[in-house]
Order: structure tokens, then sequence, then C-alpha cells
């Protein structure tokens, strides 16, 4: 592993990078599904709710 | 062709339409991202004069083109919702601010990283560094004026406005930067990530840039669903959509 | 009933909201005040040494000028949309973008103009070089009326919120900051003795962008807020 994450004497600033990009770009994802999700059982809740009554 | 516009613009079409779309795209960027990451990363060569450290291209080029393109489109669905009046437009919009945000702010993040090991500090007052700033802050601009307006109607047109205003600005603000930077840029530094592109180089930095583009447009069909649930008003639509009986 | 020209009831416009805001001298001198005292800050947390207020100056002058334009554009509005003054003008047979147009004209000469004139009294204490003072002097009298165009289109947008105070400078300053690079440069190379007419020129096509669409922006604006 370490020898695969060796990047001459710039290792730390090209691996933190990438690493930080690939953080903010799962992040969006994950945010943006939790976000949908929520909505869509909320939504559900209150049309059942609403058939109910 | 205005009853395929209508067609396409309306939400339940678009959210059947999303629902199909969004796994290709989502999958499409996965399958480029790590085909162009790891091309860059270990099979392009290193550059001759900044050796390793040149490999942040591979992930700054394609968030600050990003970054860029992604206001315009939303200041385009924005134009289009304000004018046409079509909600679908705005929800597009909203969806795609914070997006746009994040990648402008990688683009900050990641200039500023490779700042370090080629010019020694994390922050130069570089041309492209500070209009990305800018439009950060046009960013936060859209999403603050959207937040602070309880309104959903007027929330929309308003921040369509601003996004529109924000547009016609951007070439101004860029042109600003740039001809402030030539004035007072020190000799010692020069233009950032102009390396001579072979074309190896250039083959790998283009997956990326189409692996962010599909990347945006799969979390753009997922945010912008939730927009058109939020914003729906037709009750039937809904119980058939979400699947209560 | 007759209906005033267009020039006419751009005329009585402005000159209204002059005797208004001439009844309320000491709330229109706020932005003025504020822009003196901003460049006094500036010897007093540095040192006063005329080497570096000489070196900061051009900077000085044209930040706290976009501070000063940026606070005075909070109140450009408010008072007539809430006594609904604005609503009668929307519904006025004048286009709503020409009465706006008016009343941005009126608060620029009322606030945007004595910060003009007082800029040599502040550029002196700055210890600005003498032949800097005229074109630093244009140049405010070019960007002024732009600032006052950029807050009136964020301040129509804002002005129903609550919460108004830090968004409109969120809005406005991103926009702004073309204008104060321009005009900091203009006086930054007439300092040096040479040749500033190209940022006056591009000041001067700024104003011109700034008075063709804004007007349209701030009615629109208006429109939706007023909703």
């Amino acid at each position: 592993m370490p020898e695969f994450l060796e990047f001459g004497k710039h290792t730390t600033y090209v691996v933190s990078s990438f690493a930080l990009v690939m953080v903010v770009l799962a992040g969006n994802v994950v945010f943006a599904r939790r976000r949908l999700n929520a909505l869509v059982n909320r939504t559900r809740r209150r049309l059942s709710a609403e058939e109910k009554s | 062709m205005w009853k395929f516009i209508h067609k396409f613009g309306s939400p339940p079409h678009f959210y059947r339409l999303s629902v199909v779309l969004t796994p290709w795209f989502g999958w499409a960027a996965a399958i480029l991202i790590t085909a162009g990451t790891l091309g860059g990363l270990y099979l392009a060569p290193p550059d001759y004069q900044q050796g390793e450290g040149f490999r942040i291209i591979y992930v700054h080029v394609p968030s600050a083109s990003m970054s860029m393109f992604v206001y315009v489109n939303m200041a385009l669905a924005a134009a289009v919702g304000l004018i046409w009046r079509i909600k679908l437009a705005h929800a597009v919009a909203a969806a795609a601010a914070p997006i746009g945000a994040s990648f402008t702010f990688l683009a900050l993040a990641t200039g500023s990283i490779w700042a370090k090991p080629m010019w020694g500090t994390w922050w130069v007052w570089d041309a492209r560094l500070t209009s990305e700033l800018v439009l950060l802050f046009l960013y936060f601009g859209y999403m603050a004026l959207r937040a602070a307006i309880d309104d959903e109607n007027r929330a929309d047109r308003a921040s369509a406005l601003l996004a529109i205003i924000g547009l016609i600005n951007i070439p101004i603000i860029k042109y600003s930067v740039e001809w402030w930077n030539t004035l007072h840029q020190p000799a010692t530094i020069s233009k950032m990530g102009k390396p001579a592109m072979d074309g190896d180089m250039l083959t790998w930095l283009l997956l990326n840039i189409a692996g962010f583009m599909c990347f945006f447009i799969a979390v753009l069909l997922i945010s912008a669903r939730a927009e058109v649930i939020r914003r729906a008003r037709d009750q039937k639509w809904l119980k058939q959509a979400l699947g209560v009986t | 009933m007759e209906v005033p020209g267009l020039g006419q009831a751009f005329a009585l416009q402005v000159g209204r909201d002059m005797r208004l805001a001439f009844r309320h001298l000491g709330q229109l001198a706020n932005p003025l005040m504020f822009f003196i005292m901003v460049t006094t800050l500036f010897p007093l947390a540095l040192n006063p040494s005329p080497q570096l207020l000489e070196a900061i100056a051009p900077g000085v002058v044209w930040v706290a000028a976009l501070l000063a334009s940026l606070l005075a554009s909070e109140s450009l509005f408010r008072q007539d949309v809430d006594d609904g003054t604005m609503e009668q003008l929307a519904l006025s047979p004048q286009p709503l973008a020409l009465m706006l147009l008016a009343k941005t004209a009126a608060h620029w000469l009322m606030t945007g103009l004595p910060l003009v004139l007082i800029s040599p009294i502040v550029a002196y204490g700055l210890f600005l070089p003498q032949e800097a003072v005229p074109v630093t002097m244009g140049a405010l009298a070019l960007a002024t009326p732009i600032l006052s165009l950029i807050g009136g289109m964020m301040a129509a947008l804002t002005v129903g919120l609550r919460r108004g105070g830090g968004l409109l400078s969120l809005l406005i300053l991103p926009i702004a900051m073309p204008v104060l690079i321009f005009g900091a440069r203009a006086t930054d190379l007439a300092m040096t003795g040479m040749e500033s007419v190209g940022a006056i020129y591009l000041l001067a096509a700024l104003l011109l962008l700034a008075m063709s669409l804004s007007p349209f922006a701030m009615a629109a604006a208006m429109r939706i807020s007023l909703d």
C-alpha cells in the first residue's frame, strides 16, 4: 500500500487533494439521497394520514 | 414543440424520467471518474517541470470547469422558470446551486493545495483562484436569498432574477480580475496549470471532466426530484408516484 | 385625469424624493459620516506614517466608498414599501422601471454625490498625492451611481425580508467587485503618474451598462417583492 500512494516529494498534497475531492463528491450524493428519502417518507406519512381521516 | 416542452416540463413525466436516468448517469460517473483518476495518478507521465504535484490537475481542472458550467446552467434554468413560469425549471435551479457551490469549493481547495508545493504558500491572488472565490460568493448569495424567503413561489422568482444578474456579471468579474491580476502579478509566479499538454494527459483529464459532468447530472436528478415533491400540489399524482394507496 | 409624460414623471419623482430626504437630513448624513469614520480608522489602526498611508490610500478610499454606499442602499426602498407608496407606483401608468430609476437617481444625489464631493478632504487626510485627486473624484463620480444601481437592484430583491442587512451585503459585494477593481486602479495609476484613462473608460462603460439594464431588473425585482 505505501508504494501505491507514493508520488515523489508531493505525496501528501496529491493524496490529500484527491481524497478531499472524493469525500466532497460522496458527501453530495449521500446528502442528496438522504434529503430525498426523508422528504419521500414524510410526504408518504402525510398522504396516508390524510387518506385515513 | 410546445407540446414537447409541456410534456417534459410536467412534474410527473420528469419524476418518472429521473428515476430511470439516475442510475445510468450515476454508474457512468463512477466508472469515468475511477478510470480518469487512476489513469491520471498512475498512467500519465509526471510533468517535467512540476513533477508529481502536477497530478492535482486531474481533479482541479474538472472542478473549476464544472463550477462555471453549473452556474451557467443554473442561471439558464432559472431564466426559463422566470420567463415561462415553469416550476420544474425552478426546481432544477434550486437543486443545482449546492452542487455548483461544492464544485467551486473543491476548485478553491485543490487550487490552494496545489499552490503550496508549487509556490510555497497556500494562497496566491491568482486570477483564476480569485474569480473562483467570487463565484463561490455568488453561489452563497443565491442560496442565502432563497433561504431567506419563506414563500416558495417568491423565493423561486427572486433567486432566479439574482442568478440572471450574476450570469451577466460573470464575464465582467472574470475580465476585471484578470486585468487586475496582470497589473499586479509578481513576475516570479508563472501562470498556473498550463503545462504543454500531451495527448496522454489530456485523455485522462477529459475522462474526469466527463465523469464530473455525469456526476452532476446524477446528483441534480436526485435533488431535483426532492424539489419536485416539495412543490407538488397534485395529490393524486403524488400518491401514485410514492406508492401510497 | 392627465398623465404626465415620462420626463416630467421622472423629474417629479426625483423632486419628491429629494424633498422627503431633506426633511430627514440626519438619516441622510449617516453614509457620509460612515465614509469619513472608516477612513479615520485606518491611520488609528495602523500607524500614521505618511508613506504607509499613501500606499494604502487608494484601497482605503474605495473600500470605504463601497461600504458607505452599501450602507445607504439598505434604506433605498424600505420606507416606500412599508407605507404603500410603492404599490401606488407599481399601479401607476408610468413604467415602474423609470420610477425606480428616478428614485435611485435621487438617492444618488443625496448619498453618492456628497461622498464624491468630500473625497478630496479624505484623500488629503490619507496623504494621497495631489495629482491623483481629480482622477479619484472623476472615478468616484462614475462609480457611485453604479453602486447605487446595484444596491437598488438588490434592495428591491430583499425589501420585504426581515433579515435584510447581512444578506444585502452578501448579494451586493460580489457584483460590485469590478467597480472596486477599476476604481481603485484608476486612483493607483494616477498616483504613480501613469495614464489612468483606461480604467475611467471601463468605469464609464460599466455605468452605461448598469443604467440601461438595471432599471428593468429593479422593476422586475420590485414586482416579485410586492407580490
